[in-house]
């Protein structure tokens, strides 16, 4: 029990700095440390197999995600966040509604029949299966989508003053010359 | 009271912060952040509720649905990031008032 309020802790505090550093990569670093603290939590509630792909998705995925993002975004750009007098009360308020829906909900029905994992994922839970994989095609389509260079999004070179006249200085001598032309 | 009903305690909180990070935070990439801090709360929680009705291995399925969409989630928006980031040269939401279609 001691464990778990430990590890509950850590998550916690790892979540609050998450939030509150002002630089990037400090965030996605205090997340990677609010993962591992829940990846520790499946563990020793017995959820080994999440346990495992929370450690390698969230703490390997999308911690390097997150460090490729920041690096791509260039600078890594301070944030202050805003700070509203309402945002702790409705956050409390959204709290106590989530708290008081689902407890209720939470009470032992008796013995259920309980099968391994693998059972119960591929063949009780088959709309999860279907709905992943659109998710996953989903997800690269949408990648694909907005980072693939496409010519219509790309901004127009800018052309300078210097890059224009020499295609203008030639048109201004055609002109000056037709005159003298049709007095000839 | 059970380490069951600390965990959740715990994924509540989790929740709270991550939620409450959304309220305060401005800038994209954190937005991200909060919101897999918040996942990660509701993951928990279908973990522990699995624990309590004693059906472990529907909550783990559960939760792995939650992983899969909350890691296409966090790739989706760190692409849209840094798409922003490229056209608009910020990262601020408050900026994004005026979209364009």
């Amino acid at each position: 029990m001691l464990t778990e309020v430990i590890l509950m802790a850590v998550a916690a505090i790892c979540g609050i700095q998450a939030v509150r550093a002002v630089r990037l990569l400090h965030s996605a670093l205090w997340l990677a440390g609010v993962s591992i603290a829940v990846t520790l939590v499946l563990y020793s509630l017995g959820a080994t197999t999440i346990a495992v792909i929370e450690l390698s998705l969230s703490v390997g995925l999308i911690t390097i995600l997150l460090v490729f993002a920041i690096s791509m975004v260039g600078a890594d750009s301070p944030d202050q966040p805003v700070s509203r007098p309402l945002n702790i009360p409705f956050v409390a308020a959204m709290l106590l509604l989530v708290i008081g829906l689902t407890v209720p909900l939470l009470v032992p029905q008796g013995e259920a029949a309980e099968d391994n994992f693998a059972v119960t994922f591929w063949q009780q839970r088959e709309a999860d299966v279907l709905a992943q994989i659109a998710l996953i095609f989903a997800g690269v389509l949408g990648v694909l989508g907005l980072l693939t260079e496409t010519s219509s999004t790309q901004p127009a070179p800018e052309v300078t003053r210097e890059q224009q006249q020499p295609e203008t200085a030639p048109a201004t001598i055609e002109v000056a010359e037709k005159p003298e032309m049709e007095q000839v | 009271m059970t380490p069951l009903h600390i965990v959740l305690a715990g994924a509540f909180i989790l929740l709270g912060i991550g939620l409450y990070g959304l309220l305060i935070i401005r800038n994209m990439i954190k937005i991200v952040i909060a919101l897999q801090i918040m996942v990660k709360g509701a993951m928990l929680a279908f973990v522990v509720a699995g624990s309590l009705n004693d059906q472990l291995n529907l909550g783990q399925s559960l939760a792995l649905t939650v992983i899969t969409a909350d890691t296409i989630v966090a790739i989706i928006g760190l692409a849209l990031a840094i798409r922003i980031q490229q056209r608009r040269g910020t990262l601020d939401v408050d900026e994004f008032i005026n979209l364009e279609g």
